[in-house]
């Protein structure tokens, strides 16, 4: 409590929202029970009664709730989220996350009071873009595509008065969010309009005789693992492909997992004012892990930015939940 | 129904783009977009060659518009753009950025530029953009429900390998373990991109530099007569480095009437050598699909 940045933690559940509150995080990010955000993984987010409860706990213990209708609507289905829109902020949520120009435009007008953040699928990495958001829709805050280095973040800051939130922890998207297709050109199943990459049901796993197991996304063969590697959740740009000399490599992305703990007080001198954990669609246990090892990064960097270091034991604790990754620093240091 | 050159996405020589650009000032070609969506840190064309390909471009009656990068993080991307905004020519915006600065100019709006839905589009209208190129991966029935209800002056893309995904790593670099910094434009020397394959072998993704494109091109030709029919009133090919003029031929012939679109479909797979071509896109399907259009037809397309 009491932090100058935020801890911004995921909740795909009411369980999840209740550990990361009392893990340290200030504000929890959430979304429905459906396309109008970009986790819609089955199993997974918040009835209207959930909303009702997550918020109670969170404004008790003066935390926030911020609700994501970050996903591009299409045709009629508009109306689906306007109404999300209408209903969120008659439950009071303390700031929505769009990304679409049209639901933007739709809350702006409708709602000139209501605090809005610019999500991470709107692509919005510099700040005449940001500028630009700020301009037509008031946005107060802006999620940064992981495309950003950290000296791009200290020239946008210098440019903008808008808030900026970057990723801490967690998945690493290594294509700017919002205008990526890999998972669209091979499910069909886009990102933007439905909300997830890679969704689960067009993802196969088969094991042959010798342990060795194949993922295929759609009947395309993503990677094929020995017994004993370990592989994160199936995702086109994690995956394994033969090059044009006939070798074998991940051309994209490593399976790695982001963690700036390193970088806190860099960010923080920047001007960034929150850090995101990723993962509304991780368990419980994860979300309280992660919550607790960057808040009491933060508190430790508050106390004396000097003395700053990064703990073993974060370090250690935030491995453990990589899926058997590697961690990167992704581009925050140099591209 | 206009035909229009997409901007190159490869990052070529000099010396073939300007090759290149005079022979499109005599091909049937309505409108070329000419500049970088890539990468700015590409030495094939400077802000000063797309000048003067430009110039000589409208000599010849071909509308000429500004393409500007799908990725835009830092100063130097912004430098870009502002130079070519200083250009006497409409500007294809394909980040946010490019409508905060071009105030007063004419700006049309590229296809990475995130239009889903008509009120998206109405928005853009009011900031003044009055033509949309609709992002790849949309149904033909979202991009017809955009015109429709706002009479917006719609283009697809109806020709190429299409442009997936964009990053702040350069994948052309990382395939030789090398970083960005260490940028010395070996994607030059990959004029088609480079074509990454399954482990079993699978066409899927090519990478280009900073960009993942499609291995397989997509073509829309055969749909030539639905297209019309949704309201669209512009077709893009994207510039390949080989039969790029012969298949603008085609698709002008198919647009003209002269070529029934069995016809021109039959030409382009001539053309490239029995390339599988993708259309999935269209019917709401997966894009690395090819969807025979005389089934759909009776289906819904």
């Amino acid at each position: 409590m009491g932090k100058n940045v935020e801890v911004v933690a995921p909740a795909g559940n009411l369980a999840s929202l209740k550990a990361a509150a009392d893990s340290g995080a200030d504000s929890v990010y959430a979304g429905f029970r459906d396309q109008t955000n970009a986790r819609n993984f089955e199993g997974l987010n918040f009835t209207d009664r959930d909303i009702e409860e997550g918020l109670k706990y969170l404004h008790q213990r003066g935390k926030k709730l911020y609700l994501a209708i970050n996903t591009f609507p299409q045709r009629d289905d508009f109306q689906r989220w306007q109404a999300a829109v209408d209903r969120a902020v008659s439950f009071g949520v303390d700031a929505i996350i769009l990304a679409d120009l049209g639901v933007l435009s739709y809350a702006r007008s409708k709602y000139p009071e209501q605090e809005i953040h610019l999500s991470v699928q709107a692509s919005s990495s510099n700040h005449e873009s940001i500028n630009f958001y700020k301009k037509h829709f008031g946005i107060k805050r802006v999620i940064l595509p992981r495309v950003v280095t950290l000296e791009e973040i200290r020239y946008i800051h210098q440019n903008t008065d808008v808030e900026l939130e970057v990723f801490a922890i967690g998945g690493l998207c290594i294509n700017i969010e919002g205008r990526c297709f890999l998972s669209s050109f091979v499910t069909g199943a886009s990102t933007n309009t439905e909300g997830a990459c890679s969704p689960s049901r067009f993802v196969e796993f088969s094991t042959d005789h010798g342990g060795n197991l194949s993922i295929k996304l759609n009947g395309v063969l993503l990677n094929r693992l020995s017994s004993g590697e370990a592989s994160p959740y199936p995702t086109c740009c994690k995956g394994r492909y033969i090059m044009p000399d006939g070798t074998t490599a991940y051309p994209i992305e490593e399976p790695s997992s982001l963690n700036v703990l390193e970088l806190l007080p860099e960010l923080i001198e920047a001007g960034v004012c929150a850090f995101k954990i990723e993962g509304r669609q991780r368990t419980r246990a994860y979300i309280k892990e992660v919550t607790r090892i960057v808040s009491e990064a933060i508190e430790e960097y508050e106390k004396n930015p000097h003395s700053y270091r990064v703990k073993e034991e974060w370090l250690n604790k935030a491995i453990r939940t990589f899926e058997g990754t590697t961690q990167t620093l992704a581009c925050y240091m140099e591209k | 129904m206009e035909l229009t050159l997409g901007p190159a996405l490869f990052n070529w020589k000099k010396e073939e783009f300007l090759r290149f650009y005079q022979s499109v000032a005599d091909s049937p070609v309505d409108t070329v977009y000419i500049g970088e969506v890539i990468c700015t840190k590409r030495r094939g064309l400077s802000v000063r060659d797309i000048e003067e390909i430009a110039d000589a471009l409208s000599k010849k009656g071909k509308k000429v518009i500004l393409s500007t990068p799908a990725i835009v993080a830092g100063r130097e991307e912004l430098d870009y753009i502002e130079a070519i905004l200083a250009l006497p020519y409409p500007v294809e915006a394909n980040d946010m950025s490019v409508l905060n600065l071009a105030e007063g100019r004419e700006v049309v709006a590229g296809p990475h530029i995130e239009v889903y839905n008509h009120v998206a589009v109405e928005f853009l209208m009011g900031c003044g953009v009055k033509r949309i190129t609709f992002p790849v991966e949309l149904p033909a029935e979202t991009v017809r429900d955009c015109i429709e209800k706002t009479g917006i002056f719609g283009e697809i893309v109806a020709h190429g390998k299409l442009p997936l995904a964009f990053s702040w790593r350069c994948y052309t670099l990382r395939a030789e373990g090398l970083k960005r910094k260490d940028c010395k434009n070996q994607c030059s020397q990959w004029p088609e991109g480079m074509e990454i394959k399954t482990l079993n072998g699978e066409r899927v993704f090519n990478i280009n530099g900073t960009s993942i494109l499609s291995a397989k091109p997509l073509s829309l030709v055969e749909l030539i007569c639905q297209i019309r029919a949704m309201g669209i009133k512009a077709l893009r090919i994207y510039p390949h480095h080989s039969h790029t003029l012969h298949t603008l031929r085609i698709y002008k012939d198919a647009i003209e009437g002269n070529l029934s679109p069995e016809e021109a479909m039959a030409e382009l797979r001539d053309l490239y050598g029995g390339e599988e071509f993708v259309n999935g896109w269209f019917f709401g399907g997966a894009g690395k699909d090819y969807h025979n259009t005389k089934i759909q037809e009776v289906g819904q397309w």
